[in-house]
């Protein structure tokens, strides 16, 4: 019985295929310690301690070949065992995972053998969970022999490895997406919405309070929304063309403050951003009242840099025969963030 | 020797950064004494990592009930509870101070959890990223979490954000997969998950989840991302756990469900009480280390400590019996509103019994 197992064990192994799990380095030396398991196998005289080489080795396998199962499992449940099914593949990993760990640890581990053939291990969740295959197997004790150590250290080397990977990319995600909620809060935004820096305090709460808002249903962090509301913006100070309509009025310096207007952020990094917002502008130098030569208009803009708008008085005016209202484009280069700077 | 990292995870009430160290240090000692006694050779060396999320919870609380008017008398009994806890003075003495206080800590800080969602998120996030930095840190060591009161809620919820999150490859089946780190040992102390579980809108509950122990010594062999796991709970007087009716649960997560007999203070709700209980802290030092403790040494460690203490006094005895046919009273609680209104009302009765 050992020995035609054995066979068998060699026959799978001239067939398998490269692991996608582990290096090439690893899977070379890997199949050398499968091997010398085999062999110990077949050399040990008694079949109490041979029987553990057997095995283990089936433990190893997952690691060898995820492209087919053992034809043993595959006559057990041939629909779920297919080629096709990543998840059972998986799956497989995962339970000689958590049976190398234990048993290098705790020195043995429960395992269940196929009662036909008590050489078979069922090591899969699909086939000990299942009530339908209960009365195909059976319970016994794998225990941990030396000869396991350099094959367990592998595998527990090249499992770091993922892990890391996998932890490691997790945060950097994760890093990626608060730059943005960074970007976003903490360079345009401040200077967007005074009634949110009022309300909230300070713009790392109300960073903070907007990330934990925006999850995925799967509880990733979310990208910041790319749109943001104007709402009182702090002053800026602009230049005005005289007028375009036949209400004069002479070109000035202006300062305006955007009331209500909308932001959309674009590209990746969510540092630049375009809008549009509806403005109130007032003369630096007036000495008239504040709405005599005021406007109200609209303005776009590219981050806080740039503001082009067209405004019109607030009230008509009757100069000689023309009765209106002064219409001016105004152009402004905000200066806010070159003396205030806040990072 | 193998590195053995044990995550720390708070429960309810003012906690503070730094919390975890009177319990770590406790446990270290309790761990030399026994490693040196037996003449163990232990095979990890154990690092403790401290989890905090007090604070986030703090906040969300107190947005909680700034903005909780409608519910009336019971946001009354909140902000109360929130102004004692936050009042420096105020400090619980007698054992029904403690008990009221534990039951408004559980008041304050179960629904803030519970019934906020997005905070939550929020919340394990940070946990998350917290524990994810430390494996990423150390890959090829193995992990554990020990979690207390709320935090065993908390640490549930964590590890299904992780493993669901897709951080830990786990396949869509919800089954761990190459790669996916798992933990040693779990222990929720105090564990109250069943009654948190009642304002949970997540759709993964206690009995389905994958977050379960990895057994082979099963009539079925189950998969989890879980070696060991324990629910450790002071059934006899465990205020929480006894409105919690906690007993109730029989989960898949676990190896076991260990309920504490012993009854030696009014107060069996302290982390510091369970982790001085042989009965636990024998188990956590054989995971944690990885020692196995002769069954002879155990259990005389269990009978000395079991017998060394008073009997309950009259007192305790009576305020007991009253806390538990009022407990009893409706043993299914549906909605936060109806729960703390029960916690509301225990807190009158102990404040009735006392004048």
């Amino acid at each position: 019985m050992r020995n035609s197992f054995i066979i068998f064990f060699i026959t799978v192994f001239l067939s398998c295929s490269v692991s996608a799990q582990l290096s090439e380095t690893q899977r070379i030396k890997l199949i050398t310690q499968y091997n010398e398991i085999v062999t110990k196998a077949e050399t040990i005289g008694n079949r109490a301690d041979s029987v553990d080489f057997v095995w283990y080795a089936q433990l190893l396998e997952p690691y060898m070949h995820l492209e087919f199962f053992p034809d043993f499992y595959k006559e057990a449940d041939p629909e779920f065992f297919t080629d096709e099914n990543m998840d059972a593949r998986s799956q497989w990993i995962a339970s000689s995972q958590e049976k190398l760990k234990k048993l290098r640890l705790r020195k043995d581990i429960t395992i269940y053998v196929e009662k036909a053939d008590s050489l078979h291990v069922y090591n899969h969740e699909q086939l000990t969970s299942y009530p339908k295959f209960k009365s195909y197997r059976r319970k016994t004790k794998l225990k941990w022999h030396l000869e396991f150590l350099p094959s367990v250290e592998l595998i527990k080397l090249a499992t770091a490895d993922t892990i890391k990977k996998n932890t490691v990319n997790y945060l950097q995600k994760l890093k990626l997406v608060e730059k943005k909620y960074q970007n976003k809060y903490l360079r345009g935004y401040r200077d967007r919405n005074l009634l949110s820096f009022f309300v909230d305090g300070y713009l790392e709460h109300r960073k903070r309070k907007r990330m934990k808002t925006r999850f995925e249903e799967k509880g990733l962090l979310k990208e910041p929304s790319r749109g943001a509301v104007i709402l009182l913006a702090p002053p800026l100070i602009g230049v005005s063309s005289n007028s375009f309509t036949t209400i004069e009025n002479n070109g000035t310096m202006v300062g305006l403050v955007q009331i209500l207007g909308y932001d959309r952020y674009i590209g990746q990094s969510f540092k630049n951003y375009f809008g549009f917002s509806i403005f109130h502008a007032s003369p630096l130098n007036s000495t008239m009242g504040l709405w005599d030569s005021s406007m109200i208009g609209l303005e776009v803009h590219y981050k806080n840099l740039f503001n082009i708008g067209y405004g019109l008085g607030y009230k008509e005016q009757t100069i000689g025969t023309e009765t209106g209202r002064f219409g001016q484009i105004f152009v402004s280069v905000a200066l806010f963030n070159k003396f205030f700077k806040k990072e | 020797m193998e590195k053995h990292i044990v995550f720390f995870l708070h429960g309810v009430g003012d906690q503070k950064a730094g919390w975890s160290k009177e319990h770590t240090d406790n446990l270290k000692i309790k761990a030399n004494k026994i490693i040196s006694d037996q003449n163990l050779e232990p095979l990890f060396e154990v690092e403790y990592v401290e989890l905090f999320y007090a604070d986030i919870l703090a906040e969300n609380t107190k947005a909680m009930i700034a903005g909780g008017e409608s519910l009336g008398e019971v946001n009354e009994f909140l902000k109360k509870g929130l102004e004692e806890r936050e009042d420096p003075n105020y400090e619980a003495i007698t054992k029904e101070e403690k008990i009221a206080g534990v039951l408004r800590d559980y008041a304050l800080d179960v629904p803030t959890y519970a019934l906020n969602p997005d905070f939550r998120d929020g919340l394990l996030v940070t946990l998350a990223t917290q524990v994810t930095a430390t494996i990423a840190a150390n890959p090829d060591a193995w992990f554990s979490l020990v979690s207390h009161s709320l935090g065993t809620k908390v640490s549930f919820d964590l590890l299904h954000k992780l493993y669901l999150g897709e951080h830990f490859n786990v396949t869509p089946s919800g089954k761990p997969t190459y790669g996916s780190p798992s933990f040693y040992s779990y222990y929720q102390l105090a564990s109250v998950a069943w009654v948190i579980g009642l304002f949970d809108s997540e759709n993964y509950n206690l009995n389905n989840s994958y977050v379960r122990a990895a057994r082979t010594d099963l009539e079925n062999e189950q998969s989890g991302v879980i070696s060991d796991g324990y629910r450790i709970f002071n059934n006899s007087f465990d205020p929480v756990a006894l409105i919690g009716m906690a007993n109730k649960i029989d989960a898949k997560i676990y190896h076991s469900l260990d309920q504490l007999k012993y009854i030696d203070r009014a107060m069996m709700h302290d982390l510091s009480l369970y982790i001085k209980n042989p009965e636990v802290h024998l188990k956590m030092v054989e995971d944690f280390y990885g020692v196995s403790i002769d069954p002879v040494y155990k259990k005389q460690t269990i009978d000395a400590y079991n017998t060394s203490d008073e009997n309950l006094k009259a007192q305790f005895k009576e305020l007991y019996d009253q806390l538990k046919v009022f407990i009893n009273e409706d043993p299914e609680p549906t909605s936060v509103l109806t729960y703390v209104k029960k916690i509301q009302s225990i807190s009158k009765k102990i404040k009735t019994i006392l004048a």
